[in-house]
């Protein structure tokens, strides 16, 4: 029950920031620069889950890579935060 | 995260059609966007940070914009240009499916054609633009 709650979620989170992401793209390409960074790295990071859910099937590995995965991409947004504001 | 997926299907033994090759690139699509998107932010930084060394020092002044046409930074570009509009365009179709429009056999085939018509369109609008204003 938990499990498919959870699934839910990032099927409903993946299509609105899809969503969010064809608005920001089309309406306000630099106004929403802040905001962008945000819902691309959501977006992103959902769909590297989904994939790698999909092709490694052992729970350890893939749970070390998807911590790695997440530290690196908050690595990369705090850098890509400072590459806007300055 | 606990969970148990059956094993996906492999792309080698069946026969390729309109709808299933459309999925299997948007999904290659979107780990090579994600991929690129990742190593170039990588990238900047790992040459910010160690501009003292001369290979990248080298590397970085030979990205730099000169007279001289890029042709590789151009191709790169084209293929994240190409990557991305085929996306967009498909992933403006996923949207239409969640929502519950366009389901039947015939409707997703003419989508399909469609969404790879505006990928095209999109990218060589945004390509002759670029030419055009930085040429």
């Amino acid at each position: 029950m938990n499990t498919r709650r959870e699934t839910l979620v990032q099927w409903l989170l993946q299509r609105s920031t899809a969503l969010i992401l064809i608005i920001i793209l089309w309406i306000m390409p630099l106004q929403g620069l802040f905001f962008l960074n945000i819902v691309l790295f959501w977006h992103l990071h959902i769909g590297i889950e989904e994939i790698l859910a999909d092709y490694i099937h052992h729970e350890v590995t893939r749970n070390l890579i998807l911590m790695w995965m997440r530290i690196f991409l908050l690595i990369l947004m705090k850098y890509l935060f400072v590459f806007v504001l300055y | 995260m606990k969970i148990n997926r059956p094993l996906s299907p492999h792309l080698t033994i069946y026969k390729p059609q309109l709808t299933s090759s459309l999925s299997i690139f948007h999904r290659i699509t979107g780990a090579f966007l994600a991929s690129m998107f990742l190593f170039t932010i990588f990238i900047i930084k790992v040459c910010d940070l160690s501009l003292s060394i001369y290979p990248i020092y080298w590397f970085v002044f030979e990205l730099q914009p000169t007279n001289q046409f890029n042709w590789i930074l151009f191709g790169l570009m084209l293929l994240v240009l190409l990557a991305f509009s085929y996306h967009m365009s498909n992933g403006i179709r996923h949207l239409t499916w969640d929502i519950g429009f366009g389901l039947d056999l015939s409707k997703v085939y003419l989508s399909g054609a469609l969404a790879i018509c505006s990928a095209a369109l999109v990218a060589s609008v945004t390509i002759t633009c670029l030419i055009w204003f930085f040429r």
